[in-house]
């Protein structure tokens, strides 16, 4: 899913669940989107192949896009929690990752298993690359829009 | 009719029901701080639609290692989600939660505790107030 998503979903669910906080929209941008800095080097390396097919796959994505990723964010973030006071800040962090994860997983392909295994997941909520982008273009204008009348 | 109907319902794709439990996971999270009863409701939704999408994995798609990846994936990210605002003890059990399933993926057993089930326990007994 693209960042624009992630950001304005993430800020639109953590409105809800801790109230309005605009104060956090730097933190809520960085951390919805930190976990895509693992496409980079897949992009520099397969930039025209990406720029023809305008599709990802799960081939960009390491194993910090996976479960293993997942716990070794958690297993930090619980530990910086001994130290770190501001409770409120390491949920809304953990909050966008795991909201990252969780679109992804809904929307794309993955490896979840990914150094043990490379077996792809696929959940079939669509069946074509033209209704995929149909829904990731309706899911992204609705949240931008809903983001939007929530801030301003 | 009926029959017909229940049929059509054992045809959707275990998948689709994976990923519709971390749905209502999030639905949880935004629940819980306002209305208790109804978060309660939903964590039984998502152990129930779960347990629904295990069943018909078993039936059909024994052999499926993509399935039972979703399966165990869609579960550590849906307590993930879960255990977002109960951070400590939770958070903990879930990260070994997590571990278990890693370590225990390629082997004959995979073992993961019931998580989620345990904490919808807790739940009542703190809404009821038993203790």
């Amino acid at each position: 899913m693209n960042s624009l998503f992630h950001f304005s979903f993430s800020y639109i669910v953590i409105s809800m669940v801790f109230g309005q906080k605009p104060e956090l929209i730097p933190i809520i941008a960085f951390f919805s989107i930190a976990l895509d800095l693992d496409h980079l080097p897949y992009v520099i390396k397969n930039f025209r192949s990406l720029i023809r097919y305008l599709r990802f796959g799960s081939v960009s994505r390491t194993r910090s896009h996976e479960i293993f990723g997942l716990v070794v964010i958690s297993s930090t973030i619980f530990f910086v929690s001994f130290f770190y006071k501001n409770l409120l800040v390491l949920q809304v962090i953990l909050l966008c990752i795991m909201l990252h994860y969780a679109i992804d997983f809904l929307i794309g392909y993955s490896r979840p298993f990914n150094p043990y295994s490379n077996q792809e997941v696929f959940l079939k909520f669509y069946s074509s690359a033209r209704q995929r982008l149909l829904l990731e273009m309706t899911l992204t204008i609705a949240a931008v829009i809903a983001f939007w009348l929530m801030v301003f | 009719m009926a029959h017909g109907f229940l049929r059509k319902f054992e045809m959707i794709y275990p998948n689709k029901l994976f990923g519709l439990t971390l749905i209502t996971s999030l639905l949880f999270v935004i629940t819980i701080k306002r209305n208790d009863l109804l978060a309660i409701f939903i964590l039984l939704l998502t152990i129930l639609i779960n347990y629904y999408g295990y069943t018909l994995r078993k039936k059909y798609y024994q052999n499926n290692q993509s399935v039972l990846m979703c399966e165990l994936a869609s579960s550590r990210l849906s307590e993930s989600l879960i255990f977002i605002l109960f951070l400590k003890p939770w958070y903990f059990f879930f990260i070994i939660n997590c571990l278990l399933t890693l370590y225990t993926f390629n082997k004959k057993r995979i073992i993961t505790l019931p998580l989620r089930g345990i904490f919808l326990v807790y739940l009542v007994i703190d809404y009821l107030k038993l203790f």
